[in-house]
């Protein structure tokens, strides 16, 4: 069985690729897959330490996060569709000022 | 021995695609990366065992949060130069 | 229209270096941490069964050991309900009145007065205005 630490660094570096997304890209939807990848980085976490402690919850844990990120997205593509039909772009410095 | 063999070929695809995502201009692309970097997290989560959080991964991400990117990615075309659009 | 993947040029070099010391950070502590040998799951482990009776909180019955997540499992599902809500409210094109509504579907539409002025000015703003 592969140690634990091997899965460790590579959740590490995928949610670190995420965070670099987060903080270069400016479309909204590099925005939304880089989330994807920061949520996966936690699942592997998860259900490596399942593997490791031979328990049951981290895997029944990561089955919640994938319902979240699916819930996530859903709203995600909500706004990202509203910022474009009234920005037609969907580049997130463009919207700067709240309504009122 | 072999599962290390194989750990380290799925991670150079999970790590390569999740660079994909990330740096490539235009975000059909991305979005074809992500596939990939989901699908090879699925294969990680076989090796441990975990064979209903992998297949949820199949189709939950894969089917479900994949195809709503690709509605989005397909649904906010604009036609200015690619240039200002994929920044 | 198939095209070849192509890189973004100007890559951010400030934020690929905040990125990378977050990784160096924690891959340091990940090595350090020492976890100790994999304790597995048993070859013939019903895992399925275990998840199924966790999500029931029915755990005392599984043979692997799990927690209890029925109100998790309850939370997500009102959560997922309004997420499913959200979504649709959100791509429904209902932008005029001043219902609660149409202040979050409208994403930000720009008002008339000196905001817009300015975006007019400025050249970006070419039928946003309503």
């Amino acid at each position: 069985m592969v140690p634990v630490e091997y899965y460790l660094v590579l959740s590490a570096a995928v949610f670190s690729i995420g965070l670099y997304g987060l903080l270069t890209r400016e479309n909204a939807l590099f925005f939304l897959m880089s989330v994807e990848l920061m949520l996966n980085a936690a699942n592997i976490n998860f259900i490596a330490f399942s593997a490791q402690w031979g328990n049951l919850t981290g895997q029944t844990f990561s089955l919640f996060v994938m319902a979240l990120a699916a819930a996530e997205v859903a709203v995600g593509i909500g706004i990202i569709l509203v910022l474009y039909r009234n920005f037609k772009d969907v580049d997130v410095t463009v919207p700067q000022e709240m309504r009122w | 021995m072999i599962e290390t063999i194989a750990f380290a070929l799925f991670a150079a695809i999970t790590v390569g695609c999740a660079f994909g995502v990330v740096l490539v201009e235009d975000p059909w692309h991305a979005a074809l990366f992500l596939g990939g970097a989901l699908s090879s997290l699925a294969v990680h989560y076989v090796m441990l065992q975990a064979t209903f959080p992998a297949a949820m991964q199949v189709l939950v991400y894969i089917g479900g949060v994949l195809v709503l990117i690709t509605f989005a990615v397909m649904l906010t075309r604009t036609d200015k130069p690619r240039a200002e659009v994929y920044s | 229209m198939v095209s070849r993947p192509e890189l973004k040029e100007d890559a951010n070099y400030v934020n690929g270096l905040a990125a990378s010391v977050l990784f160096v950070v924690l891959v340091a502590v990940f090595l350090t941490a020492g976890f100790g040998e994999a304790a597995g799951f048993a070859a013939d482990a019903s895992l399925v069964a275990g998840i199924g009776y966790a999500l029931m909180d029915l755990h005392a019955e599984s043979a692997v050991g799990v927690e209890g997540f029925l109100a998790t499992f309850e939370t997500v599902g009102f959560v997922l309900v309004a997420a499913t809500v959200a979504a649709v409210t959100l791509a429904s094109r209902e932008t005029e009145g001043d219902g609660p509504v149409t202040a979050l579907t409208d994403g930000g539409r720009p008002v008339d007065g000196e905001a817009s002025e300015r975006r007019a000015e400025s050249g970006d703003d070419e039928e946003v205005e309503s």
